[in-house]
């Protein structure tokens, strides 16, 4: 009888076990292209566009500031080709001017991650940042268009200046946000007139004729940085020189911290002369403003993204 | 050989042409102080090819002379609503376009041609772009290259808007040996949505 008993038991449960295996097969599968489709705007349709969103996995991230406390911090960026073009881009994260490791889905550690994307495709990157320390992060994902692509008149430079952001803010054991800012830089000169807004590379002898294509040969290679402001509201910002899509010393700083007022440029004569290794080479300066402007779930946008200079090709 | 001749005069003849028609009037002239002090002002709305309404100002010192023109697109035009992300939230429909335009204008004391490039982004309820409508914020960069010089670059950064208009302005003389070139990057965010990015051409010349 107690047999019997024990047996009933055992049917009973492996009975149940079988319903709970069937729901969890029967669960509905997410459709992700899906997900991404239904926060596109009709002009993602009928124009030649690329579209941005961040996604916590399957979700909808609302949220730009987060409060953490793992070392850690994990979210996806989901870029949509809208083209009728297949495309290539790199992504590249700065906290606050400071290019920083990350890694995508499972892979390798690394500073920059290349990827491409097909025509009317989505790209999901799963992006953690890692050994986050305590204090304010600003974190700026930054996405360049067409890594390989090198320019070969002042147009294209120009063209490879498009970029596509978004900026969260980190904050891990601290309350708020800091109100210490970085030294400013005292070098730049001020322009009588702006021209710029953002950041130009410019040949030093013809200020303004864009740099777009330098032989390095044995001498170094002058050149003017000049970056403006063509807002109405004064900006702080972070230049950073990127050399091959790693960050690399502007004159004698790592980057540059200054501020714009409204309709204001300036600029800074420096020369190029790092050692070449490839043939081919690229040479570029973000200006990544507002560092530590807060954003919300309530206001998620920058009054000013993130941008980037025209693209230099240098030859070995 | 005399068709090399006349080939030659003619080139000279259409190039000194050029040179009065563009180049800025005699240094005597110069001298004479051009009044910017506006005294009337026109306006003309339409609605321009690609189906846009454009309303362009054209202010006029006491003799009549052009001081300056300004063209604007959406900036009249009213916006569903300035409020914030209620009403701003989810589709809107968004149209973005460059374009290079040259006028005679009020220049260092005189008239002259002066290129401007320009990069308008709109937002509206739907395709009938009858009613337009706020979202988050837009952004528009323009860029003016002439000569392989940037010329200009202008930014126009609009929170609960549904529009941002960028111009900019030849800054220097000269007598274009290229085309003039404008590059506009339009940006739109909105709550709840992918943001989109968007890059028009333009040219002249």
């Amino acid at each position: 009888m107690k047999q019997l008993f024990i047996l009933c038991i055992v049917t009973l449960l492996l009975i149940l076990s079988g319903c709970f295996n069937e729901e969890s097969i029967k669960e509905p599968t997410i459709d992700k292209d899906e997900t991404y489709e239904s926060h596109e705007q009709p002009i993602a349709e009928s124009k030649e566009v690329y579209t941005l969103g961040l996604y916590n996995k399957d979700e909808f991230e609302y949220e730009r500031t987060f409060e953490i406390d793992n070392e850690s911090f994990k979210r996806n960026i989901v870029l949509g080709n809208k083209t009728s073009k297949d495309g290539s881009f790199i992504l590249l994260i700065f906290n606050h001017g400071e290019q920083m490791n990350f890694k995508v889905g499972d892979g390798k550690i690394s500073n920059s991650y290349r990827f491409d994307i097909e025509k009317e495709e989505y790209k999901d990157l799963e992006v953690s940042l890692l050994d986050l320390e305590d204090g304010f992060h600003s974190i700026t994902y930054i996405l360049l268009n067409d890594p390989k692509e090198a320019p070969s008149d002042y147009e294209t430079s120009m063209e490879l200046a498009d970029l596509f952001s978004i900026r969260v803010n980190l904050l891990k054991n601290i309350d708020n946000i800091p109100e210490q800012r970085p030294s400013l830089l005292t070098k730049g000169i001020k322009s009588e007139e702006r021209r710029i807004h953002g950041a130009f590379l410019s040949k030093k002898e013809v200020p303004y004729e864009a740099l777009y294509k330098e032989e390095m040969g044995e001498k170094e290679i002058p050149y003017t940085l000049f970056y403006g402001n063509s807002n109405s509201e004064k900006i702080d910002f972070y230049l950073v020189a990127l050399f091959n899509y790693q960050q690399t010393p502007l004159g004698n700083d790592d980057f540059i911290y200054d501020t714009l007022e409204p309709d204001q440029e300036k600029s800074i004569s420096l020369d190029f002369n790092l050692p070449l290794e490839e043939e081919s080479n690229y040479f570029q300066v973000l200006m990544i403003p507002t560092p530590f402007e807060p954003v919300s779930k309530e206001e998620a946008f920058l009054p000013q993204d993130p941008l980037a200079s025209n693209r230099v090709l240098i030859l070995k | 050989m005399e068709i090399k001749k006349i080939m030659f005069s003619l080139i000279t003849v259409s190039f000194l042409f050029t040179l009065v028609l563009v180049a800025p009037v005699g240094a005597e002239e110069e001298a004479k102080v051009f009044d910017t002090k506006i005294d009337n002002v026109s306006k003309d709305d339409y609605i321009d090819k690609e189906g846009d309404k454009v309303q362009e100002k054209v202010y006029y010192n006491s003799e009549g002379d052009i001081v300056k023109v300004s063209v604007e697109k959406g900036e009249y035009a009213e916006p569903v609503s300035t409020d914030n992300s209620i009403q701003s939230y989810g589709s809107y429909y968004a149209v973005s376009r460059s374009s290079v335009t040259a006028r005679f204008e009020a220049w260092s004391g005189a008239p002259q041609v002066r290129v401007y490039a320009n990069g308008f982004s709109d937002s509206y309820t739907s395709s009938s772009k009858s009613t337009k409508k706020s979202i988050d914020r837009i952004i528009v960069n323009t860029t003016l290259m002439m000569n392989a010089s940037v010329e200009d670059q202008d930014s126009d950064s609009r929170s609960s808007s549904s529009f941002a208009n960028a111009s900019a302005k030849q800054q220097s003389f000269m007598i274009p040996t290229h085309s003039q070139y404008s590059r506009s990057s339009h940006t739109y965010h909105n709550s709840g949505t992918n943001s989109v990015y968007h890059s028009t051409e333009a040219s002249r010349g």
